[in-house]
């Protein structure tokens, strides 16, 4: 047997979640997993993209495909990729809510293939919400274990996406049809389809009716209808007339699938509720769940938006930064105390050496006094801050003519970090030449700040904040 | 047979697109394995098993007793706007709590700057004030449609004061009332001529269109 069919358990074991018909909401169906696992894929693959981009150009040697202008190109790409994966967060929940009966199945492993379908959905399970826990604690600097961040969050996206590409080919045919639109489904809130009869009574029930050819099958399973007076519940059969109701589930226009005809006897089962015998009753639209979820989406988004835009500032309430919180108005990444050069970058023989093939030295009085340029450049922080700053210093470009640096090298920077992953930095030719590019010493049109690099610091367009090397003793020509 | 129905276009796109994403999952596995001290990957091993159990044995089974207990003593109305208000709410929860836990425990003053605990009262406050406006304003369209559909009845009655159907069946109240769409099909009506007494609903038949053109000769 090829699908290697596995002996089911004792039916004792079937139990609580276990148990048939222990879900009864017809939310749990393919379309509405299918449409918020798009969104959910939709945002996952803009953090994988948009992280690729981050882990490239922190390489010693980025690729020249990532382009450095607009200047605010990794703002963009980084502020987007924490964005995406906040939205994420109320996405992942709302689709293994959705989905979440599956994982009570019975039985639990039919096959061997089934049971590697089931594997690779933990696979992606575990790497969705590891990515999303180990992200949303970097961003405020909380790392409670026992592995780097950088490189883990990398690969395991690589593991997830995977999982994810894997789990669309394999659920290929459900999220085909999750994507048909099925004829309209009158939820509970809608009106009952009710026809006038010869019974005085007002009670309640529920109906379930068939619409004119046009509309497709209808059903309606709202729990307690308050019929008017002179109306009676009328159960369908092909003779029966009945009008057309508001169905507010699903556009009216939606065009009736040519498998529901008219003529659909009521026993046909709904497209979007196949399950137990309660399946549905008592749900909520589908509409609603899923303006539900846009609106948790929303939230989260817009009150954590303002950290990277800086115009959303005044509705920022939940970011782990304010990107007018810092010394001279801009957050920091790291502190000079954290990082050890409170007394080194203070001293007083600190200099400047540029080596090259024209190697020199400048003591801070010295570099102020060469021609200063001022621009206007963000700070963008991989953990997704990012805030405009106006920049004042000397153009990388000009001590490399001086030095005599070849127009084809790389620069390396070193910091008066003694440790530190960044401690020392390579920044490709592309940037070294661009005349944005700045060795700055004043931001604000004040002296750098200690925490913000203190005598000169590197800032240059398009780059990780990370890379923007703060206080620099050594400037050398690759 | 068997392999000619491997020659499928679709389900050959779909192997092929299996495949290339376990590639890329085994790229992300090679590198964890061999990219990075392998000391570290028994805690990265612990953090994604943890999530996956978390998730199953933890949160899966809260949520199942949850929905369970709240479809019996809830309307649709309440359960819709508290599941509104815990998927919303919620992950704003999620969104703001670390900050909250670390707020004022990092050297880094420009880390977690803002006033947490007063932020999330703000936000929590303003989605339930949302949610249960939109549930009032939910409660009273659909109270108003009733309503219109009343008065359009009444009017059609009115009109048609012999309207008579074919089949009238009286369902029991809910939640005893099996859901109609998995009950059997209905016993085959007697074959009554038109015109004639219904055997169990006492009511009058007539083919429903035939009513409708005789009445106003009536």
């Amino acid at each position: 047997m090829a699908r290697f069919l596995l002996p089911s358990p004792p039916g004792w074991l079937r139990r609580g979640p276990l148990r048939e018909g222990a879900f009864r909401s017809s939310l749990h169906d393919e379309r509405t997993a299918t449409l918020i696992g798009t969104a959910l894929g939709i945002t996952f693959t803009t953090a994988f993209l948009t992280g690729l981009i981050s882990h490239e150009l922190q390489l010693a040697h980025p690729p020249t495909w990532i382009p450095d202008r607009p200047v605010w190109i990794f703002r963009f790409t980084q502020g987007l990729h924490v964005a995406s994966g906040t939205a994420a967060i109320p996405l992942l929940l709302a689709k293994l809510w959705t989905v979440y009966p599956k994982l009570f199945g019975w039985p639990p492993v039919k096959s061997v293939l089934h049971g590697l379908e089931r594997l690779s959905i933990a696979v992606l399970v575990g790497g969705a919400i590891f990515q999303l826990v180990t992200g949303l604690l970097n961003v405020v600097q909380w790392y409670p274990w026992k592995f780097a961040f950088v490189p883990t969050h990398y690969w395991v996206a690589w593991i997830t996406v995977g999982a994810l590409i894997l789990h669309i080919a394999v659920k290929a045919p459900e999220i085909g049809r999750g994507y048909k639109r099925p004829g309209p489904v009158v939820g509970p809130e809608e009106t009952a389809v009710i026809v006038p009869a010869e019974s005085d009574a007002v009670r309640p029930g529920k109906t379930t009716a068939v619409l004119p050819a046009e509309s497709g099958v209808v059903r309606s399973e709202g729990t307690r209808v308050a019929l008017p007076e002179g109306t009676d519940v009328v159960r369908p059969t092909e003779t029966t007339l009945v009008r057309s109701t508001e169905t507010v589930g699903h556009p009216a226009s939606a065009p009736a699938p040519t498998s529901a005809p008219t003529s659909a006897p009521p026993s046909t089962p709904p497209p979007t509720s196949p399950g137990g015998p309660d399946r549905g009753r008592g749900t909520g639209s589908r509409r609603a769940f899923l303006l539900t979820t846009g609106a948790a989406v929303g939230v989260v988004t817009l009150t954590t938006i303002g950290q990277s835009v800086t115009w959303l500032r005044g509705i920022d309430l939940l970011a782990p930064r304010d990107p007018s919180v810092g010394p001279q108005g801009v957050p920091i990444n790291r502190t000079a105390a954290q990082a050890g050069v409170l007394t080194s970058a203070f001293a007083t023989d600190w200099r400047l050496s540029v080596v090259g093939p024209r190697p020199f030295q400048l003591t801070l009085d010295q570099l102020s006094s060469l021609p200063q340029y001022e621009v206007v450049l963000p700070i963008a922080c991989v953990e997704g801050w990012s805030v405009n700053g106006r920049w004042q210093g000397v153009r990388l470009v000009d001590l490399l003519d001086r030095v005599g640096a070849p127009p084809g090298a790389f620069v390396r920077f070193t910091s008066l970090e003694k440790a530190g992953f960044y401690a020392t930095t390579t920044m490709p030719r592309e940037y070294a030449r661009d005349p944005l590019t700045l060795l700055a010493l004043r931001l604000g049109g004040q002296r750098l700040s200690i925490d913000h690099g203190y005598p000169a610091r590197i800032i240059a367009p398009g780059r990780p904040g990370v890379l923007q090397t703060k206080w620099v003793t050594r400037i050398e020509v690759l | 047979m068997r392999m000619l129905r491997l020659l499928r276009p679709a389900l050959l796109a779909r192997i092929a697109l299996g495949a290339f994403g376990l590639w890329v999952l085994s790229i992300g596995a090679r590198g964890l394995l061999l990219g990075h001290p392998f000391a570290w990957n028994e805690p990265v091993g612990k953090w994604l098993l943890g999530g996956i159990i978390v998730h199953d044995a933890l949160i899966a089974p809260v949520v199942f007793v949850l929905c369970f207990v709240l479809y019996r003593i809830t309307s649709l109305r309440v359960r819709q706007a508290l599941a509104a208000i815990l998927l919303i709410g919620g992950s704003a929860l999620i969104v703001v709590l670390p900050d909250v836990l670390r707020k004022g425990r990092n050297a880094n003053l420009t880390v977690t700057p803002l006033d947490y605990r007063r932020n999330l009262i703000i936000v929590l406050l303003a989605v339930v004030g949302g949610v249960v406006l939109a549930t009032v304003a939910s409660a009273r369209r659909a109270a108003r449609r009733a309503r219109r559909q009343a008065a359009t009845e009444t009017a059609e009655t009115a009109q048609f004061p012999k309207i008579v159907i074919p089949v009238t069946e009286r369902v029991p109240e809910p939640p005893a009332a099996p859901d109609p769409e998995l009950e059997p099909e209905p016993e085959p009506e007697p074959d009554v001529p038109e015109g004639e007494i219904h055997p169990t609903s006492g009511i009058e038949l007539f083919d429903h269109d035939e009513v409708r053109h005789s009445t106003p000769e009536t």
